[in-house]
């Protein structure tokens, strides 16, 4: 076996331990094979010497204290919702998304019709120009548009917090991971 | 010889060769495997426990070729133990030798 064999498969062996227990065991055994090299030996002639690999992992975790999970702390009570972001919210449930709703109800209703007696009536909606009989409809088009703008804010909103927070997540379990081990 | 007597005898002696000078990993697996027939390998877990049970401490000194080389420093937790290890194993072997010796007699 040479070195990088021999160091890959301790790795892989020690693989239940911590991470940063398995870097120090691999840099040290690493500096074991330079020094041997330097005094003229072989990778393989050292691999040899340092005896089963298997062996030596094993020895390693039978000598590596079992660290017992540190007392999960506990948790902070959630904070709750400033008034605010309650408002925010109610505003979200009770405007924007009925509004939103109707506005696309309107839309199909339209579309239902492109092809029926009122083509008209959608081409003076989107020109913009004078709705005729259709003013509030029109009027409800454009303030749902408006609603529906926002809602699709809130939920770009929402979306980037959940990212952050699973990001988060990710961060703790990977330094978890670090210095505990599996 | 019987690999059991080693295992028994393997953390006094290595804390033994850092009763007089600190020295690194390399240092104390060459000379020890020379003396005691083992594999280079052994020594590096024990060191690892003493450092772990801080019988041993660490740190890091450059050397002239290579990269900076781990050295292990005998605490005084680790003189005290080492103290009691060789008292526990001159009792023991005075024993061991009476046991044996009385056998060879008979």
């Amino acid at each position: 076996m040479n070195k990088k064999e021999y160091l890959d498969c301790l790795s892989r062996e020690l693989g239940s331990l911590p991470y940063n227990d398995v870097k120090e065991i691999t840099d040290e055994i690493e500096a074991h094979f330079e020094m041997a090299m330097a005094e003229g030996k072989t990778e393989e002639q050292i691999s040899d010497d340092l005896g089963d690999v298997k062996e030596l992992a094993q020895s390693y975790i039978n000598c590596t204290p079992y660290k017992l999970p540190q007392v999960l702390k506990e948790k902070e009570p959630k904070k709750k919702s400033s008034v605010g972001a309650r408002i925010f919210s109610v505003f979200i449930c009770c405007l924007a998304v009925p509004i939103t709703a109707l506005w696309v109800s309107i839309d199909v209703a339209i579309a239902a019709r492109i092809f029926t007696s009122s083509g008209v009536f959608i081409f003076r909606l989107s020109r913009f120009g004078s709705y005729g009989a259709y003013k509030f409809a029109a009027l409800m088009n454009q303030i749902g548009s408006v609603f529906y703008v926002i809602f699709l804010g809130c939920l770009l909103y929402f979306g980037i917090r959940l990212l952050i927070a699973a990001g988060r997540k990710f961060i703790r379990l990977n330094r978890k991971l670090w210095t505990r081990g599996f | 010889m019987n690999i059991q007597f080693k295992k028994g005898v393997l953390d006094m002696c290595v804390l033994a060769m850092l009763r007089d000078k600190d020295s690194y990993g390399y240092d104390i697996a060459d000379s020890l495997s020379r003396k005691i027939k083992l594999a280079d390998g052994t020594v590096y877990p024990i060191l690892r426990k003493l450092a772990a049970d801080g019988m041993v401490s660490t740190y890091l000194m450059e050397s002239q070729n290579g990269p900076p080389r781990k050295y292990y420093h005998l605490t005084d937790q680790g003189k005290k133990t080492l103290e009691e290890y060789i008292s526990d194993w001159e009792e023991f072997n005075k024993v061991v030798t009476g046991i044996i010796g009385g056998k060879s007699l008979e």
